[in-house]
């Protein structure tokens, strides 16, 4: 199949282009660097299907971070490439076409976000700019879809023309009269003779770039629009950080309300009101003595089937993954995708520079860790925007200890929260002062020293409901396909180690140690190890020993910092490396083992 | 008007011609791939002080930059 690639600068709106043309849906977001991965897809073009590439974006044709490179050898592969550019930006994205005009790669420019360059007063004539690049030009808005077909039509021309040939090197530019016939759009394409330059260098380009700039663009004067204001009042320090505050306190109180609002107002109504007439028929079907009881159903408190405290795999099982995570995951995934389009999490970057220094990163660094909130997967994958290797190292290390995902959140609030906020409150606390010391140290410890930020601003944008809205409904399907099994498949484990005792045996072994260094009962020690599989799991099972508030507050601490679930650890070996996973585990444990002995003796 | 001024010691709003970017090759590419390079005009949007980065708009873009190289 050919292969069709689609390049850019970072945050020009490429994977919202793919979803577009393939009608897969990824993960798009208002700020640089969203996509670290490439995803592919298929697309009609003409009569064949074509493999549709999405690459991370790139300022240039030298790899800089690890994304870079990979967009970088991707494209020597493709048949075809879809430079996708910011009309709102041409100068500074034109560079990037040039310099793959150059290479000879078969390119379409997408003249993406084409709306919002017209708002915002700039007028680009494409049919010089067709002219001046010699290559097709579409303009395309690809939140709305528009453009699209043209462009479908202009890359199915570019494919079976293939591959200019090399120009002698050192000539003038050589214009070819190869125009693509088969390309019926003569608005697209007809007149846009394709052309290759030599290689240039640098200085050279940007001249260039300027000439063209100045060719095909021009400006209206307009005042500065309502979100310019607010975008430039919140990158400044005096209003920034009473600004960061207030959009920090009021995602977490949203976050809070929307997801106590579902389990109270719809979930655990529901639950009630359809699944407890089911399981309370299934109860008196099965032999309260039986293994399928025990599995299913649990142990019932009191004679009567308890959600939290039986334990059963429908029971419990279902109650933790749907009413009580759940929610939480939902209504941290929809204030998630709302910051991230509407493009504030750039500017919480640099507001969050120097104190991301003190810990050996740069501000950028605080979008691996509020995706870590969410999950640590995503989380992880993320540092990879982060240019250095120490610096990978170092954030995803801080993930995987210090940042509780929404899941262990969820559980948290649902199970510690009934004892008191200050509980929850407390775990917070000691997590993000681990967070701090804990980075520090790493900064300390490692040679090196951390690069200066370099990131691009992008304007505020209001968050388009369908981007939103897709992203939120893919985040919700990975959480039931990707999440769902491993919390049933931890009940069912805890289910038939309990039903064949071996519970006993490994706590009498270990309870002397977990006893005496973190005052815990020796149960715990299950939830603990269970947290490799999944943390909501393992508080679930800390719940059912119904423990104090204050062993609570340090078995789930220990719990969040120890291990990572295995889907992290998975990701986190595959991005690290054996020996710097290495590294990391033993960093895990002395500090989850100091902080779990240090609070244990000062609470 | 071709005095040398650090970035970091200009006041916010002020539009200023690149003279010289100090730093590693490194830092120098990832600018002039943004678009920031010896001579062109930026214009300082805000700076925390000696604390921390300092935004500029070149073009339609916006940059933030690390304390050290503003």
């Amino acid at each position: 199949m050919k292969r069709v690639l689609l390049m850019g600068n970072p945050n020009v709106g490429k994977s919202v282009v793919f979803s577009r043309l393939t009608g897969i849906r990824v993960i798009s977001a208002n700020y640089p660097g969203t996509t670290v991965e490439f995803s592919q897809g298929t697309m009609s073009v003409g009569d064949e299907r074509a493999l549709l590439i999405d690459a991370p974006g790139v300022y240039g044709l030298e790899a800089s971070c690890k994304a870079e490179e990979i967009a970088l050898a991707m494209m020597e592969q493709a048949e075809a490439v879809i430079n996708v550019v910011d009309a709102t930006n041409l100068e500074r994205n034109l560079h990037l076409t040039l310099h793959l005009l150059e290479r000879n790669v078969p390119l379409v420019v997408a003249l993406n976000i084409w709306d919002d360059a017209q708002h915002k007063g700039i007028e680009i004539d494409v049919e010089k700019l067709k002219r001046e690049l010699g290559a097709p030009v579409v303009p395309t808005v690809a939140v709305t879809g528009e453009g699209i077909r043209e462009l479908v039509e202009c890359v199915s021309a570019t494919m079976q023309d293939g591959r200019v040939k090399a120009p002698e090197l050192g000539g003038e530019p050589t214009k070819h009269s190869l125009y693509c016939a088969s390309c019926t759009m003569k608005s697209c394409c007809s007149d846009a003779p394709r052309s290759h330059a030599a290689p240039r260098t640098e200085d050279e380009r940007w001249t260039e770039v300027g000439r063209i700039i100045s060719a095909v663009q021009s400006l209206q004067h307009r005042h500065h629009t309502f979100l310019e204001v607010i975008g430039d009042a919140s990158v400044k320090p005096v209003t920034g950080i009473p600004i960061a505050a207030a959009v920090l306190c009021a995602s977490f109180i949203a976050i809070r309300l929307i997801g106590e609002g579902l389990i109270r107002l719809v979930f655990e109504p529901s639950f009630n009101t359809f699944w407890m007439p089911v399981l309370l028929r299934l109860n008196a079907a099965l032999d309260p003595n039986g293994f399928l009881h025990a599995i299913l159903i649990g142990t019932l408190i009191d004679g009567r089937i308890d959600f939290i405290q039986s334990f059963g795999l429908l029971s419990t099982g279902f109650f933790v993954a749907i009413t009580m995570v759940f929610p939480y995951v939902l209504a941290f995934y929809l204030v998630l995708g709302l910051l991230e389009d509407f493009g504030y999490l750039p500017r919480l970057a640099v507001l969050l520079d120097t104190l991301m220094h003190r810990m050996g990163l740069h501000g950028w660094a605080v979008i691996p860790m509020l995706l870590g909130l969410g999950c640590n997967v995503p989380g992880i994958m993320a540092t990879r925007v982060l240019e250095s290797p120490r610096e990978r190292m170092i954030a995803s290390t801080l993930v995987s200890i210090a940042v509780p995902c929404a899941s262990l959140q969820a559980m948290m609030w649902g199970i510690l929260g009934r004892h008191g906020t200050r509980y929850v409150a407390g775990i917070y606390l000691i997590l993000f002062v681990v967070w701090i010391v804990l980075g520090r140290i790493l900064n300390a410890l490692m040679e090196g020293n951390s690069p200066e930020l370099i990131l691009e601003i992008p304007p505020y944008r209001l968050p388009s409901v369908r981007t939103v809205g897709y992203k939120l409904w893919m985040r919700m399907v990975s959480y039931f396909k990707e999440a769902v099994p491993f919390v049933l498949l931890g009940v069912l484990i805890v289910n038939v180690l309990n039903y064949l005792n071996t519970f006993t045996i490994i706590a009498d072994a270990t309870a002397p140690f977990i006893t005496r260094a973190f005052g815990l009962p020796k149960e715990a020690v299950f939830a603990l190890v269970l947290g490799f599989l999944r943390k909501d799991v393992a508080v679930g099972m800390l719940g059912a020993l119904s423990l104090a508030p204050k062993q609570m507050v340090i078995s789930v601490t220990i719990l969040c910092m120890s291990f990572p679930c295995i889907a992290t650890f998975v990701v986190l070996a595959r991005e690290l490396g054996g020996r710097s996973l290495a590294k990391a585990t033993l960093i895990m444990l002395i500090s989850s083992l100091g902080v779990g002995v240090a609070l244990n003796l000062l609470l | 008007m071709s005095r040398r001024i650090p970035l970091a010691e200009i006041l916010d709003g002020r539009s200023v011609r690149v003279l010289e970017i100090q730093g590693g090759k490194n830092v120098r590419d990832r600018l002039r791939l943004l678009g920031i390079r010896p001579g062109v005009t930026v214009i300082k949007v805000s700076g925390l002080a000696r604390f921390g980065p300092t935004v500029v708009r070149c073009g339609q873009t916006q940059t933030a930059l690390g304390n050290g190289i503003s």
